[in-house]
């Protein structure tokens, strides 16, 4: 899609071509920002605060890449913005010794619905649920997310690997209910 | 483990790559609101900025009125300055010549200075004598009458009755003829410390017929100076006959025929400028005020501010001395001061925060003050151009405390965390001080200020 004419709108501040831009996006970015926040509300939140920067910051987007790419981007930060001024990541310490000690086999092919998985990110540890977000779904390293979360990168590995195991504990616990 | 964590990792990116979830329709009407807030942002520091500069045009304008007031009471001075009458005293209870010199204007001044110059003319040879014999309990007046007449060396009395010189700078402005074409100096025989200085031999000599200013002559006890013109000296052994009185009588008729000044930086030095000051109409400068604050978040955009302020107040103006005492040569001295007074206080001020940038706020407050003086400064720098004057520096306390309602609009940078720059100009109602001065605050209650200091904020 051209979204050429919607950006020229939106630059010159136009409402009507900011609305559109979020009819186009606000789905798919709202999507993002649940899976970093633990209810709906937090969500939206992080979709109000990245809708504004997206408009504010438009300038900057060079046209190059994808414009979702771009706006993906911005509503992660955001969302680890939000995390950092919440003081969420303060528990992600570095449980790298505890590596090992983790079965890390996750057995996921279920039949859980893609809103049951999200049910279950979303009552993630915040420390757990940031880390598998930017490691398994956004596909960062843990070198990037050590550096994005200003943590070691030991840390981003034993949190990830703590996240699969709990991912594990839950889906494993959900079948038992069924 | 790897290629399990890849297998979790592309089933994960499968399933949430195109994760939607609908927004709800409020969610827009959020963020239209938010970007309508931005666009008014936008606007309002322009109206911020205008405000503020309207606000320093109006300060400008109210500053110069207070300047053009002061300046016109300033003219009055120097006006009665001008015609303030000069008293020529030494005490001298035995002498009978005793009558007032007054001078009414310069320009009398300048008229008795060319007869008296006309009548010196009349002589081939003239030699001032221009020393200063103290002596407590000589009482000297010299008036017109005696200043009208010719002033002829040959009367003035020998140097044996010279005794009893103070140390101090002695200062002379003497009229010499135009016919004398060679200056000399000696200093008187017999005398402990005679004034020799080459600089003043050779600043005499350069100044041929016209006024002469004996710049930084100093004189110690005994000590006295005998300037002459034409060929020869002159023997001063004759006392005066035309004059009655002492030596210093006469000596002091001769100094004022010869308009001469003297001064004393010491007892200059000990006059109370302040007190002077105080009667004198005052060019205020508009306050500067400074404060270390701590802030203190209450709500979103609203905070509470204290901490310590320090405003300095400047103001300038002029005042006469008169020096009577030391040389007992009366002599009304003309005096540029400068009063600096400093205030420490304490603010209570109430903020509200209108808009955000970044590290930058604006916000409008209001508040009052209580300032305590801590001293009041004066220099007085002399008018008169005469070399070796000295500026007067004296000091007084600041007595009650002053108390003020202020409110404004001002901007603050945040430069580290917690720690804020701001500047604010603002408007302050300063209510009747119990204080001893006569201040900017007292004569213009309602002022335009700038508030500026650094605020530690407290969230």
């Amino acid at each position: 899609m051209d979204y050429t004419k919607i950006l020229e709108g939106c630059l010159k501040g136009n409402l009507k071509a900011q609305r559109e831009l979020y009819e186009c996006f606000a789905s798919k970015m709202l999507g993002v920002c649940t899976r970093y926040s633990a209810n709906r509300e937090e969500a939206k939140d992080i979709m109000h605060d990245g809708f504004i920067k997206v408009f504010t910051k438009l300038d900057t987007y060079s046209g190059t890449g994808p414009l979702e790419a771009w706006m993906r981007r911005i509503f992660v930060n955001t969302a680890l913005e939000l995390l950092r001024k919440n003081d969420v990541l303060r528990d992600a310490v570095d449980y790298e010794g505890l590596i090992e000690n983790i079965d890390a086999n996750v057995d996921i092919e279920s039949d859980l619905t893609h809103d049951e998985l999200m049910q279950i990110i979303n009552n993630m540890p915040p420390g757990y649920r940031t880390v598998f977000n930017l490691y398994a779904i956004e596909g960062y390293t843990h070198h990037e997310i050590a550096e994005m979360l200003q943590i070691n990168e030991g840390t981003s590995k034993s949190q990830y690997a703590r996240a699969k195991n709990w991912l594990q504990t839950k889906i494993i616990s959900k079948y038992s209910e069924l | 483990m790897k290629e399990e964590k890849d297998k979790l990792r592309d089933f994960m990116q499968g399933v949430f790559h195109n994760y939607e979830v609908k927004p709800d329709p409020e969610d827009w009407n959020r963020i239209e609101k938010t970007l309508s807030k931005k666009k008014n942002r936008r606007i309002i520091p322009w109206i911020i900025w205008a405000s503020a500069a309207s606000l320093f045009v109006l300060m400008a304008i109210y500053t110069g009125d207070i300047l053009n007031h002061s300046e016109k009471g300033n003219s009055q001075t120097a006006i009665n300055r001008d015609t303030t009458q000069k008293t020529l005293l030494t005490p001298n209870p035995k002498t009978k010549l005793a009558t007032a010199v007054t001078t009414q204007t310069k320009v009398a001044e300048k008229k008795q200075a060319a007869t008296q110059t006309e009548e010196k003319n009349k002589h081939e040879k003239v030699t001032t004598l221009a020393s200063a014999s103290i002596q407590e309990h000589n009482t000297l007046k010299v008036s017109n009458n005696i200043a009208s007449k010719p002033v002829n060396i040959n009367t003035i009395p020998s140097t044996e009755s010279i005794n009893g010189f103070r140390n101090a700078d002695l200062l002379v402005h003497a009229i010499i003829p135009k016919t004398a074409s060679l200056l000399k100096y000696q200093h008187l025989s017999g005398l402990k410390q005679p004034p020799v200085n080459n600089h003043f031999t050779r600043d005499l000599l350069a100044s041929n017929g016209s006024d002469i200013h004996f710049k930084g002559l100093s004189l110690s006890n005994n000590s006295g100076l005998i300037i002459e013109s034409g060929g020869g000296t002159k023997a001063m052994n004759a006392p005066a006959s035309n004059y009655t009185g002492t030596f210093a009588s006469q000596l002091a008729a001769n100094m004022y025929l010869s308009s001469i000044k003297t001064f004393d930086n010491a007892y200059l030095a000990s006059t109370n400028i302040g007190s002077l000051f105080q009667n004198k109409s005052h060019n205020y400068l508009p306050p500067v005020t400074f404060g270390l604050n701590i802030n203190l978040s209450l709500q979103p955009n609203w905070s509470i501010e204290t901490g310590i302020q320090y405003t300095q107040l400047q103001s300038t103006g002029a005042v006469s001395i008169n020096s009577s005492n030391s040389l007992q040569f009366s002599t009304t001295f003309s005096y540029k001061v400068d009063e600096y007074l400093y205030y420490l206080g304490l603010p209570i001020i109430l903020n509200y925060s209108f808009a955000q940038k970044r590290k930058t706020s604006y916000y409008v407050s209001t508040g009052l003050s209580i300032e305590k003086g801590l001293i009041a400064k004066y220099v007085a720098n002399p008018e008169d151009n005469f070399s070796g004057m000295q500026p007067i520096y004296s000091h007084n306390a600041i007595k009650g405390m002053q108390f003020s309602f202020t409110t404004g609009v001002g901007i603050s940078y945040k430069f580290i965390k917690h720690f804020e720059l701001f500047g604010q100009p603002s408007v302050s109602y300063y209510f009747n001080s119990l204080g001893n001065k006569t201040t900017i605050f007292s004569v213009h209650p309602l002022l335009f200020n700038l508030r500026s200091g650094i605020r530690y904020t407290i969230k």
